[in-house]
């Protein structure tokens, strides 16, 4: 059964048909939260949260996008909601954000030793969740807003209270930071200045 | 470094944010910068390897948990009603409106008229399978005889339903029909939600408990109120709890409810026939359907700020009026807002120009509205 069949048996009721989408999206909506608010605990709840909203107004969903496309945005808004909370709770943002702007570019060095291209796209996916889990938090949100739910860089800097400047560099400096990581790791030859793919762009 | 200027454009460039401007000043130094392309093609592939990001697994239950959620969110404002002491206190409100309009009954043994109205209630009851609570039947007839010891009747039984009731809610959740009793216009302060919810707040449960109530409730009999709403089965169940319901949704229609962001939008005069109005738009199609009355004017405004994220917790109420002044100013009165009506106050400077002008006025509500639901309109001028 298709996600519109789903979702049109949900919005009648069916709550056997919600759950089966609840199923085929909690992965993609648990990790999307994960990466936002780095804390499982907190994501589980948020994401729940996001899938109860859904439930609730699944009457105003006009399909005009896909259930996936429309739980990520609720899930995004749900926590930036909660981040903004934290943020209220915390004060105004502290020393972290001058670190980010402070600290420097990461070097990008070593382009020239980067080998062929030659790791499944899985491998790829999976070396690239690993690295997003070592960006400091601040880059990380700015970035998956952008990458995965994308939030245009206005958005951004509404959701988590920036100006565009910062957005830019911040989201800028995030990239870098990644494939410094990745290039530690010896995960970077997926991007090779070789690759045919990328010679286009 | 002289590239690091760079470094942000070309992460710029990746997510389209580049102005003309800065594209071309990117390319031309990327003509000559081969360590910058490089990077360039670099982060590009990272880019590109986000729609491959490994997901990370939802804990164990998840999904269940939803669910969970979902049907205590369902069933949260069906059984816990009982528990609440505001519910007793309703109820014993209730029980003395019951009293006051027995006795007043008791004292107009001519025309009985609310015995009657009892006695109707109790009789669609009758009709309708009510094995379980056979001794509301028979109360029913006490109170159709016309002794004059009965007015205590309806009170006693009524409440005690109330008491009967408590002690089985949890095992019979969804058949419990008496929380409909109060209906989704009831006071807010009578659904006192896990969350503190403040009263007045827009909320959701109420709305869900709308929707959600069942076609059948009324199984096509001719039980409701002067509102329209569905009357409770309790009203079938308990004789003489007619008056009740009343009782309780007598201060229900000038119940405030609260609206907040207002926005007042000049429209173009004459094309607005049907000012003045107001209705709630509860869903982005509703609020693209309105706007497409009104071509002549730009309300991008609107339908920018309001997607369907929104629409998911709030509805907005648009109101149209037009003024014998372009110089007036037309605001949503405080506390003007209340179910099925909403009172405006025009402000009329003493010098005013004398152009007709039309107003939308839009302002955010809660989901206690409906989609589609239109409110009376009354102007009032200080």
């Amino acid at each position: 059964m298709s996600d519109q069949d789903l979702v049109a048996r949900a919005r009648a009721g069916d709550q056997e048909a919600f759950a089966r989408l609840a199923e085929e999206n909690q992965n993609r909506v648990y990790s999307l939260a994960l990466r936002l608010v780095g804390d499982r605990e907190e994501a589980a709840d948020l994401a729940q949260e996001a899938f109860l909203k859904a439930w609730q107004g699944l009457k105003s969903f006009q399909g005009e996008s896909s259930f996936a496309t429309w739980i990520y945005r609720l899930t995004t808004n749900v926590c930036i909601d909660y981040l903004r909370r934290q943020k209220r709770r915390q004060g105004v943002e502290t020393a972290v954000s001058l670190d980010d702007e402070d600290s420097g570019w990461a070097e990008p060095a070593d382009w020239d030793q980067d080998p062929q291209r030659k790791l499944e796209q899985s491998e790829r996916g999976r070396a690239l969740a690993r690295a997003m889990e070592q960006l400091p938090d601040h880059q990380r949100r700015a970035l998956v807003l952008r990458e995965i739910s994308g939030l245009s860089y206005q958005e951004i800097g509404q959701a988590l209270e920036l100006d565009l400047g910062t957005v830019k560099s911040r989201i800028a400096r995030a990239r870098l930071a990644l494939r410094k990581i990745l290039l530690l790791d010896g995960n970077f030859s997926e991007a090779a200045p070789s690759n045919p793919t990328n010679e286009k762009k | 470094m002289v590239c690091q200027r760079y470094y942000e454009l070309i992460s710029q460039r990746l997510d389209g944010e580049l102005s003309e401007d800065e594209q071309q000043e990117l390319e031309s130094h990327l003509a000559v910068c081969p360590s910058c392309r490089a990077l360039a093609q670099q982060l590009s592939g990272l880019h590109e390897d986000f729609s491959d990001l490994e997901e990370v697994p939802a804990p164990e239950g998840f999904a269940q948990g939803v669910m969970d959620r979902i049907r205590m969110e369902e069933t949260k404002k069906v059984i816990p009603l009982f528990r609440r002491p505001q519910f007793k206190a309703a109820a014993g409100l209730a029980a003395c409106l019951v009293l006051c309009a027995g006795l007043y009954g008791a004292g107009q043994l001519d025309l009985p008229g609310q015995n009657v109205t009892a006695q109707s209630g109790g009789t669609a009851a009758a009709s309708q399978p009510q094995d379980a609570l056979p001794q509301y039947k028979g109360s029913e007839e006490t109170i159709s005889a016309d002794s004059e010891a009965e007015p205590a009747v309806p009170e006693l039984s009524g409440y005690s339903f109330a008491e009967a009731e408590e002690g089985t809610g949890d095992s019979t959740t969804s058949e419990i029909p008496v929380p409909r009793v109060y209906g989704s216009d009831s006071p807010s302060w009578l659904y006192s939600e896990a969350e503190n919810s403040l009263p007045q707040q827009p909320k959701e449960e109420e709305h869900a408990d709308r929707i959600q109530l069942p076609e059948d409730v009324t199984d096509g009999q001719p039980v409701q109120n002067d509102q329209g709403d569905e009357l409770p089965e309790a009203a079938e169940n308990a004789p003489g709890s007619t008056t009740e319901v009343t009782g309780v949704n007598v201060g229900q229609e000038n119940e405030v409810r609260s609206f907040q962001n207002e926005q007042c939008l000049s429209v173009t005069y004459g094309a607005t026939p049907q000012a003045p109005s107001a209705v709630i738009l509860g869903s982005v199609q509703s609020l693209t359907d309105y706007l497409a009355a009104f071509p002549e004017d730009d309300l991008s405004v609107l339908s920018q700020a309001y997607d369907e994220t929104y629409f998911t917790s709030g509805c907005l109420l648009a109101v149209l009026v037009e003024t014998e002044s372009g110089s007036s100013s037309v605001v949503i009165q405080e506390d003007g807002l209340s179910a099925g009506q909403v009172v405006l106050e025009e402000n009329r400077p003493q010098a005013g120009t004398c152009d007709m002008a039309a107003w939308l006025i839009v302002a955010e509500v809660g989901t206690e509205f409906t989609d589609g639901e239109e409110l009376e309109v009354s102007v009032v001028t200080p």
